[in-house]
């Protein structure tokens, strides 16, 4: 009995650490593209997104089966940019009407 | 004594060809900060300021200010500035493009060198 | 004593409300005043004004390329009121206006019958109507462009809608603005809804955003009257009155709505689609600045 949960702890550690390292794993891209997809989704609905954000989680999609690494990128890539967008508008929420003419 | 003035002889060669190295390879900076200042993909910066000592850039805009004595200016500064001028004012028209990840971080040190080494007075 | 009391309260709350009512455009009219003065006053000398309002363009360069001073109605010529060379060269272009053939087709779909034998002049009997587009329908409780009314009037007469931009609707667009020439830009604000289009068209413009952070404002009232490279910056007054316009970039005509789809895009913004909400707000917003100015489209750009 001991002996088991010894052996299965060890398998579960070792399936744990390939899913880990392993870059061909699978899903090891789809948390980075749900992520960006939210993301991408606030700055579109408050009109703010950037103009190719949505052209790299796109290819980020199309990459994520057959090469997850680049896929993971872009997909953070596209994640940065909405979000950089979004704390952008934010601050300049609080300052745009004094650069209007007085 | 024989034996120490070779020494020398050695390291000094060592020093020297260090700083070749050096040059060379600031040079090579200098050379792609220009190419980034000029190119529309990239810097673009030209659409908006002038520099002053290098007459060879074409047409240059007039929304910002020339470019003058930047090897006066702190590093840093400068870099900061280029990474994301809003950080220093709020209603400033220069794009951030570093924030933005437009141009990386290597790009704008290469901006940084070629500024500084071209608005020198000569 | 109460009862009067109550009677006086009454009266004044329905006068507020009136006037009130009146004064949907009060915070309209105060931006558009202050937004009218900037240009008058930037443009009245230039030279005398360079470290105000162009600190990094030279003397030299203001008093060889500049016009000055300009009046209120010049500002309808967007860059090529302040920017010699670029007003000379246009000049030379207008000779032949490019815009005249795709004008004629304008008139001749204009009068060509429908299926069902209407035209389009019976939507717009009167076709000097660009002037009072886009304007606030409050039944509807939104913004109509002239390029949603007139895809209106087709539907009506049971024809398909336009494409919205460019072809056909510029076509049919340039013809009614060349029967508006000279019309003033009567843009108005019915409604709390209105007054709210209009704010929200007001933010689009003046707050900066897109990869480059940038905004209209910056390149188009701050800027307006300097280069972005070879690009002299028209002035935001008088931005809709020579539409459409015929660009050469384009090779064609174009509408408003087209054009403002390509600035937003250049702040580094993803595109928004033409006839949108927030597109006919910026319209919206643009053309009550140019209130009161003479309409002169279609006209020629770069
Ligand atoms: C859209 C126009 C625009 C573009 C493009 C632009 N700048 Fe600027 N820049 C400005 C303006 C306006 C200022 C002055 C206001 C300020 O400091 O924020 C300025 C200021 C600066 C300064 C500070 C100058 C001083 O003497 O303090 C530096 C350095 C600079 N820019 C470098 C660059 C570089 C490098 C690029 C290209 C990556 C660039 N700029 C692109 C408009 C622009
Ligand atoms: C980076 C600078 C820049 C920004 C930001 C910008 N534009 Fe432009 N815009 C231009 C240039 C350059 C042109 C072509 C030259 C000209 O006519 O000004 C132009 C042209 C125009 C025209 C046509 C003017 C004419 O005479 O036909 C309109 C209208 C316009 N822009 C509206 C806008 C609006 C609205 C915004 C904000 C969404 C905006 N622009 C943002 C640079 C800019």
């Amino acid at each position: 009995m001991k002996k088991l949960l010894l052996i299965s702890t060890i398998t579960v550690a070792f399936l744990a650490g390939c899913a880990m390292t392993n870059p061909y794993a699978s899903n090891s891209a789809d948390s980075a593209i749900a992520n960006a997809q939210a993301k991408y989704n606030k700055a579109h609905s408050e009109m703010v997104a950037w103009k190719n954000t949505k052209k790299i989680l796109n290819q980020a999609k199309k990459l994520a089966k057959t090469d997850p690494k680049k896929a993971t990128a872009l997909a953070n890539k596209a994640a940065y940019q909405a979000q950089t967008a979004l704390t952008q508008s934010a601050e300049f929420e609080k300052t745009w009407r004094s650069a209007m003419p007085q | 004594m024989i034996d120490a003035k070779k020494l020398l002889a050695v390291a000094l060669m060592g020093v020297i060809s260090a700083s070749t190295v050096y040059a060379t390879s600031n040079d090579a900076l200098v050379k792609e900060g220009r190419k980034v200042f000029v190119t529309k993909k990239l810097g673009n910066c030209l659409a908006c300021h002038a520099v002053q000592g290098d007459p060879s850039i074409p047409q240059t805009g007039d929304i910002g200010p020339k470019l003058v004595n930047l090897n006066t200016y702190p590093k840093e500064y400068l870099f900061d500035k280029i990474w994301d001028p809003n950080k220093t004012n709020k209603n400033t028209l220069m794009p951030p493009m570093g924030r933005s990840h437009k141009i990386t971080k290597h790009q704008i040190d290469a901006l940084v060198a070629y500024l500084q080494e071209i608005t020198k007075a000569k | 004593m109460l009862k009067r009391l109550a009677k006086i309260a009454i009266i004044s709350m329905i006068s507020g409300s009136i006037m009130f009512a009146a004064n949907f455009n009060a915070q309209a009219e105060k931006d558009r005043h202050a937004f009218v003065n900037y240009f008058l006053k930037k443009f009245k000398n230039p030279v005398k004004n360079q470290a105000k309002y162009f600190p990094y363009v030279s003397i030299k360069e203001i008093k060889k390329d500049y016009i000055y001073p300009l009046s209120f109605q010049a500002f309808q010529d967007g860059s090529l009121s302040w920017y010699k060379p670029s007003k000379e060269q246009f000049a030379e272009i207008n000779a032949f206006p490019p815009y005249e053939i795709p004008l004629d087709d304008g008139e001749a779909l204009y009068k060509k019958p429908f299926a069902n034998g209407k035209t389009y002049s019976s939507c717009f009997p009167n076709p000097a109507i660009k002037q009072n587009y886009p304007y606030y329908d409050t039944k509807k409780d939104e913004i109509i462009t002239i390029g949603i009314a007139v895809n209106e009037c087709r539907v009506k007469n049971g024809e398909k809608p336009l494409k919205y931009g460019k072809g056909d609707i510029a076509k049919v667009i340039s013809y009614l603005a060349y029967k508006s020439r000279g019309q003033k830009i009567n843009i108005k604000i019915p409604n709390a809804n209105a007054a709210k289009a209009y704010e929200a068209g007001k933010k689009l413009f003046y707050k900066q955003r897109g990869y480059l952070a940038i905004s209209c404002n910056e390149c188009h009232v701050k800027g307006a009257g300097k280069r972005l490279r070879a690009e002299a910056l028209s002035p935001a007054l008088g931005a809709t009155t020579q539409m459409p316009v015929y660009r050469i970039k384009w090779g064609g005509l174009g509408t408003l709505q087209r054009r403002l789809a390509g600035c937003v895009k250049d702040t580094g913004s993803e595109k928004p689609k033409m006839q949108s909400k927030p597109l006919k707000e910026l319209a919206y917003f643009l053309t009550y600045m140019s209130n009161g100015m003479k309409l002169f489209g279609p006209d020629t750009r770069k």
